[in-house]
């Protein structure tokens, strides 16, 4: 063999083997340690409130907080939630609030998911990022943009209905709360839809038409059953986030007095008159929670089988795209009638407001009263600069927070063969069936008896964010880790480096892409939720999406559009940001 | 093959005298779980490896090879047992010394080249973290890339390798800081056949010529056979059988290891007389006949001889009455392309023979087949059931007889 050049003699010796004893054993007890601690952290974030949701729910609180003392034990919460009509008229509102807007969504990403993978419709790529683009509008400023467009007294749309055709459209009713809801969760749907149609390896469909079934028989027995755990999984998913919005149940169900659950547990431990009820709020929340986890149990068993049917690894095989023929460039109308609706339209609208110096129709005069002021005003405002930078530190450390938890708990469940990983599996996966208002009052409570000092600021918030967004985390740095082969750690080990070495030059590396696409999900959605930040409000931290909310409900209408105008901009650049990057992975 | 066993075993004369031990384990347990669940996946088993060594774990899988080799490496911490490396005793009852601070390198089946780092920053990383301070990096790392054969491609990401090369990158990596122990988890079991031959001979120079002490984990009985000084084969948790691989080939101990390495035909019967020299005679279900006896077999046993297809000879009708010689029935042949792979019927059992291309038996011809005494060996009969039925196919011998007869 010629490669066998002979060693050099000269070569010094390598130093001696360090194979000093240690006394204890790094690998089982280092991750014991670890195990131990991710764990009590969970159980401090997730189980906590938890607790104290049905400790408070449990308790007469109204001559004090709860799990204090001079509380008293009582079933009186429950009797008064239940003897109640209006907790009916909730529970029926939710449901038919998510039914309703799940159809619109499903229906309407269905189908673009469908057109744009698997037909030949025009500019895919292009619809794609239109389509998407609107998930970036926080639905606090989507309801806010509709409310300006068909409100009853003075929308947009409605004096022109009036002047046109004599009728008008009322928003602030259920089936304007169900169209809002839907069209706004539209690009997410389509993006979980298109993504189990685009990972579903086209050789399944090949096998199928090769083994002799038609079009039909292979959609109906082969590309249907292959999607279902994706959609279902999706649809559960989005039913959670449905039954958990606060955006549109505020600012278009209240002013209809539509109430659902999680608007109820809003009102009832915030009054806008009187004290709050923390005992029947408590009971709401519990009834919410009760609501998504069956659902979501039966998500995570379908999560389980679709790993057992992986479609993922297709290489590049581009199945037929339907020839869509005449219809290519209606399909595509509709598609761009779509992003009118649910992004030019409210957005336009909102640009309009926020140069009026109040709110009116559309008119010469009004054209010409077209000012500026309104963002002078904003960006001159202290407590505007004050709550951007709330933001901007409620997404980083509510981020990093998240994603670093996740990361560990995520290696933990993944690498460990303990039994601690069932906790950490169930501990990781509760805050999904956490509805934000109930977490949003359970840790209100908890540090309003708590003598820890975060009652009213930043991190109280940040807290609760990490806690809401951990499970999200988790997902996400779940499948990075279980990318990673073992061997790799395993390798780094038995080259001589220990195990903050094998962390810091192997597993934080080559988790990168995870790391950065998690982080800026979590920081996304922690600056567009305003459900946590309003539940937990205080003077001193007003955060973008509780500052916009607060000039809107105080009836400052340029004001409020000025910032929505602002936050659109800064959200749907970011979220650009993130889809590019996770494009790259 | 033969030749290159023959080399090894001249090799060992040459160098002569006693080796030290650079391997020591003794006593090793590993239990997976508890309770209902507990499966003992390695039982007590003991070995040591000479100084210098190639050492081969050979079992099916799940058979605790991996284990021990994985305990040895110190990622996983057996339930009892010591393991010594070198002169350090890494494990025992009250020290466990961490895989990093082991004296060892190792090589994974699926390779796990760093993907984040070029070919050189793989290889240098056991340099890098070392505790102690490396001067000469660059030169070590070049050195042993060379040696592999990769020094051309150090600027390159493992992505653009191919499985073979990343395997070089691994086994250099392995190398570099110069371990007193090399470690090879089923190595080359990811590689397509060709390569897997290829690097089976370039391993094996590269460790003899680098003196580095090695343990072998494989399924692949011709990987241990070709390669090996010595192979441990190994069975639920224990070693069956422990010797050279001609040892191994050529006195099997039970018909568990006859079975598991080489293909072998069983004849069953009874052991009437043993001789001093070593032969002796046997009551089979297809005649008398003289054979080897395994010294665990004593008269009167009920065993298995076991009988090597490339031992097997076909010979013309009429010479049934010379010792060992019995007549046959060709059941079928299949062409290897160097001779024919033949299922004979002998009195009702099936006898399998590897013979030249040039033999004129065809499909249910009869003929006389001997079974050269030398080349029978006469074990103790286990209480399982080793001979498959008759009639059975196995597998494709194509598989099993790599480069069909010589």
């Amino acid at each position: 063999m010629t490669l066998l050049g002979d060693r050099p003699a000269a070569a010094a010796p390598p130093p001696p083997p360090a194979a000093r004893p240690s006394r204890r054993s790094w690998r089982p007890s280092g991750r014991v340690v670890l195990t131990v601690v991710v764990v009590a952290i969970l159980l401090y974030l997730v189980a906590g409130p938890l607790i104290m949701l049905v400790g408070s729910s449990f308790q007469d609180s109204s001559t004090g907080l709860p799990l204090s003392a001079g509380a008293e034990w009582t079933l009186e919460n429950y009797t008064r939630v239940f003897g109640n009509e209006q907790t009916y008229t909730a529970l029926g509102n939710t449901l038919i609030f998510a039914g309703g807007a799940l159809a619109i969504a499903f229906t309407l990403a269905v189908l673009f998911a469908w057109l744009i993978e698997r037909t030949d419709i025009p500019f895919p790529n292009a619809s794609f990022v239109l389509l998407v683009a609107p998930s970036g509008m926080p639905f606090l400023i989507v309801s806010i943009a509709w409310s300006l467009l068909l409100n009853p007294t003075n929308g947009l749309i409605n004096q022109l209905l009036d002047t046109w055709f004599g009728f008008t459209v009322n928003i602030y009713s259920m089936a304007g709360m169900i169209f809002v809801q839907g069209i706004g969760m539209v690009p997410i749907t389509f993006l979980l839809v298109s993504a189990a149609i685009k990972g579903m390896s086209s050789s399944l469909e090949d096998a199928a038409s090769t083994s002799g079934a038609t079009l039909p028989q292979t959609l109906r027995r082969v590309t249907v059953p292959m999607m279902t755990p994706a959609l279902l999984g999706a649809f559960v998913y989005l039913i959670v986030n449905v039954v958990d919005t606060l955006d549109v149940p505020l600012v278009l169900g209240l002013p209809g007095h539509e109430i659902v659950l999680s608007s109820q547990v809003y009102l009832t431990s915030r009054p806008p008159a009187g004290l709050p009820d923390y005992g029947a709020a408590s009971v709401y929340g519990i009834l919410m929670i009760g609501m998504v986890i069956v659902p979501l149990l039966v998500y995570n068993r379908l999560i389980g089988r679709a790993n057992a049917y992986t479609t993922i690894g297709s290489r590049a095989r581009h199945p037929k795209k339907l020839q869509l023929g005449i219809w290519r460039y209606p399909a595509l109308g509709l598609l761009g009638l779509y992003v009118l609706i649910g992004f030019v339209l409210p957005f336009l609208v909102l640009i309009w407001v926020s140069i009026q110096p109040f709110y009116e129709g559309i008119s010469q005069a009004a054209v010409d009263r077209i000012t500026f002021d309104g963002y002078r005003d904003i960006f001159s405002s202290g407590a505007v600069g004050e709550a951007f930078l709330n933001t901007l530190i409620l997404g980083a450390a509510a981020g990093i927070t998240a994603v670093a938890l996740a990361t560990l708990t995520s290696w933990l469940i993944v690498r460990s063969r303990s039994r601690a990983t069932w906790m950490l599996d169930l501990l990781a996966f509760m805050p999904h069936a956490f509805p934000g208002v109930a977490i949003g009052l359970s840790i209100s409570l908890i540090y309003l008896v708590l003598p820890i000092p975060i009652y009213g600021t930043i991190w109280i918030v940040v807290l609760a964010m990490a806690t809401q967004y951990v499970s999200l985390g988790t997902r996400l740095t779940t499948s990075g880790i279980v990318q990673i082969q073992e061997t790799l750690e395993k390798a780094g080990a038995t080259s001589g480096a220990a195990m903050r070495t094998v962390w810091r030059r192997i597993l934080v590396p080559l988790l990168r892409p995870a790391f950065v696409n998690a982080f800026l999900l979590v920081f996304l959605a922690s600056i567009q939720n305003l459900t946590l930040p309003l539940m937990l409000q205080s003077p001193d931290n007003t955060v973008a999406s509780t500052l916009l909310w607060g000039h809107w409900d105080r009836g400052n209408v340029t004001s409020a559009a000025v910032l929505s105008v602002v936050m659109t901009i800064i959200t749907v650049l970011a979220a650009g940001f993130l889809r590019n990057t996770t494009r790259k992975m | 093959m033969n030749e290159t066993r023959e080399a090894d075993e001249l090799e060992v004369e040459e160098t002569g005298g006693p080796r030290k031990h650079a391997i020591h384990v003794r006593g090793l347990e590993h239990v997976y779980g508890t309770g209902k669940k507990k499966f003992t996946a390695v039982d007590h088993i003991s070995f040591s490896v000479e100084e210098s060594r190639f050492y081969t774990l050979l079992g099916p899988s799940g058979c605790g090879k991996s284990t021990t080799l994985h305990c040895i490496a110190g990622l996983e911490r057996p339930t009892s047992g010591e393991i010594e490396l070198g002169d350090t005793v890494v494990v025992s009852s009250r020290r466990f010394v961490p895989t990093h601070r082991r004296d060892i390198g190792m090589v994974f089946q699926d390779y796990a080249v760093w993907p984040h780092m070029t070919v050189f920053e793989n290889v240098a990383f056991p340099l890098r973290v070392s505790r102690h301070k490396v001067r000469d990096v660059k030169e070590r790392v070049m050195r042993i890339l060379e040696t592999v054969g990769m020094a051309h491609l150090s600027q390159r990401r493992p992505s653009e390798l191919s499985g073979g090369q990343q395997q070089r990158v691994s086994l250099a990596r392995a190398l570099v800081r110069e371990p007193s122990v090399l470690l090879l988890d089923e190595p080359l079991s990811n590689l397509d056949a060709t390569l897997r031959e290829q690097m089976r001979a370039e391993l094996r120079q590269i460790q003899r010529r680098l003196k580095v002490t090695t343990i072998f984990v494989t399924h692949d009985q011709y990987e241990a056979l070709a390669m090996s000084n010595r192979i441990a084969v190994m069975r639920n948790g224990t070693i069956v059988q422990e010797g050279t691989p001609r040892e191994i080939y050529r006195e099997p101990k039970d018909a568990f290891v006859a079975s598991f390495i080489g293909v072998s035909s069983f004849i069953e019967g009874t052991l009437q007389t043993t001789d001093d020299d070593g032969f002796g005679w046997v009551d089979s279900n297809v005649g008398r006949m003289r054979t080897r006896v395994s010294p665990d077999a004593v008269a009167g046993d009920r065993v298995l001889v076991v009988v090597r297809p490339e031992g097997v000879v076909l010979q013309p009708l009429g010479t049934e009455s010379q010792e060992n010689h019995f007549p046959a029935v060709v059941d079928y042949r299949l062409y290897l392309g160097g001779g024919y792979d033949y299922r004979l019927q002998v009195g009702g059992v099936p006898v399998r023979a590897t013979r030249p291309a040039n033999e004129p038996y065809r499909n249910k011809d009869k003929a006389v087949v001997h079974l050269p005494a030398e080349e029978c060996i006469a074990i103790p009969a286990g209480e399982e059931q080793h001979a498959p039925p008759p009639g059975t196919i196995p597998e494709d011998p194509r598989d099993q007889v790599p480069g069909g007869l010589t």
